[in-house]
């Protein structure tokens, strides 16, 4: 990659009147420009391939990347608890205790007779 | 000793042509210049710029986490600013968009005392905004990074447009040459087919780097996305399934009343 063809590209970069006179007429912007032959043709091709060839090869270096979870270390859900921990029901009232038969009356001891 | 100070800066998509002044003269003034570049030309040029250049790219590896490479890069950024220098770390984009190292290396130098600041950039949306004509004020726009919406059941809005980042590295979590994703692609099509027709036509966007190419916006319908070229550099914008519901209450509540 010379060094023409990095000023060539960065000045261009920053006129974006510039960018456009450029894909009105590439070839002739192209010829004005202080490049090799070769660096012209590529450039105008566009193709990717090409350019990389010329220029070197761009990396999407990536700056983030999020926490990706082992799916062999999962922890075990806990128990849900119970939204709300519920009154305890109220105890039935006691039945009554039956009431015991009432004793019959005893018999009345039969009078014994005079002599 | 003079005290270190950092910079975080970003430089845009577009070599020279997206570089604030504010990031230029950081860059230009700066003792000790880090840059984290994708492509070579404005490698070459920042290079141009200041002679203490070093690129951190060397930090990424085949196989390594990328998570690895970040740390590496944060402690190759503080050494400088302990030892008193003025720091400046050069991202592509925007310094602070989808960008660990630059957050840490910031939040690490002021936590040991020295001054750290970030100045913002041009980010890959930015660029999408204004290349496919975009307004995210419109009807709003939601944003997720594509592995997380997947496995995190990111709750978005079918009616707001979904801009999803790192389409193309669905699932990596190391730094390859070349990234496909295609089972990524399939897994993302599935969730998205619940809530968007499969013919419903989405854009996997790439901004232009040089001024001789032209941003890569390639439509293509939903189903067709695990075929279509998506790469590392690709972004990917759902469009809206159609308009959002009026609150014909919240209108009226809203309106003033009538004099």
């Amino acid at each position: 990659m010379s060094h023409n063809a990095v000023r060539f590209l960065a000045e261009l970069s920053q006129d974006p009147v510039s960018m456009e006179d450029y894909w009105k007429d590439p070839d002739s912007f192209l010829a004005a420009a202080d490049l090799t032959a070769e660096e012209r043709e590529v450039l105008r091709s566009g193709d990717a391939a090409r350019l990389e060839g010329l220029l070197g090869r761009s990396s999407p270096l990536l700056m983030s990347q999020i926490h990706f979870p082992n799916p062999f270390k999962r922890k075990p859900k806990p128990k849900p608890k119970p939204a709300s921990t519920p009154a305890p029901a109220p105890k039935p009232a006691p039945k009554p205790k039956p009431k015991p038969a009432p004793k019959p009356a005893p018999k009345p001891k039969p009078k014994s007779k005079a002599a | 000793m003079p005290q270190g100070r950092l910079n975080v800066v970003g430089t845009g998509y577009l070599v020279a042509g997206q570089i604030t002044p504010q990031a230029l003269a950081c860059m230009r003034r700066a003792d000790k210049l880090f840059y984290l570049i994708a492509d070579p030309v404005t490698c070459a040029w920042i290079e141009g710029l200041n002679p203490s250049a070093e690129s951190l790219a060397d930090a990424y590896g085949e196989d390594k986490p990328r998570h690895d490479s970040y740390r590496e890069m944060v402690e190759r950024i503080l050494a400088p600013v302990r030892g008193g220098r003025e720091v400046c770390a050069a991202l592509y984009g925007h310094p602070g968009v989808f960008a660990f190292p630059s957050h840490e290396a910031i939040r690490r130098a002021r936590s040991e005392g020295f001054e750290a600041r970030m100045l913002p950039g041009i980010s890959a949306a930015d660029c999408l905004f204004a290349d496919l004509g975009l307004d995210p004020g419109a009807d709003g726009c939601q944003m997720y990074e594509a592995t997380a919406f997947l496995y995190r059941r990111r709750r978005f809005d079918p009616v707001v447009p979904l801009i999803l980042w790192q389409v193309g590295a669905i699932g990596i979590s190391t730094c390859p040459a070349e990234f496909r994703s295609t089972e990524g692609l399939r897994l993302l099509v599935e969730v998205l087919a619940r809530d968007y027709p499969r013919d419903h036509e989405v854009v996997v966007y790439e901004a232009s780097p040089l001024p001789v190419c032209r941003p890569k916006v390639l439509r293509v319908a939903l189903e067709d996305l695990p075929a279509a070229e998506v790469s590392g550099f690709s972004t990917l914008l759902v469009p809206p399934r159609g308009p959002a519901e009026t609150d014909w209450e919240m209108v009226g509540r809203l309106t003033p009343p009538q004099t």
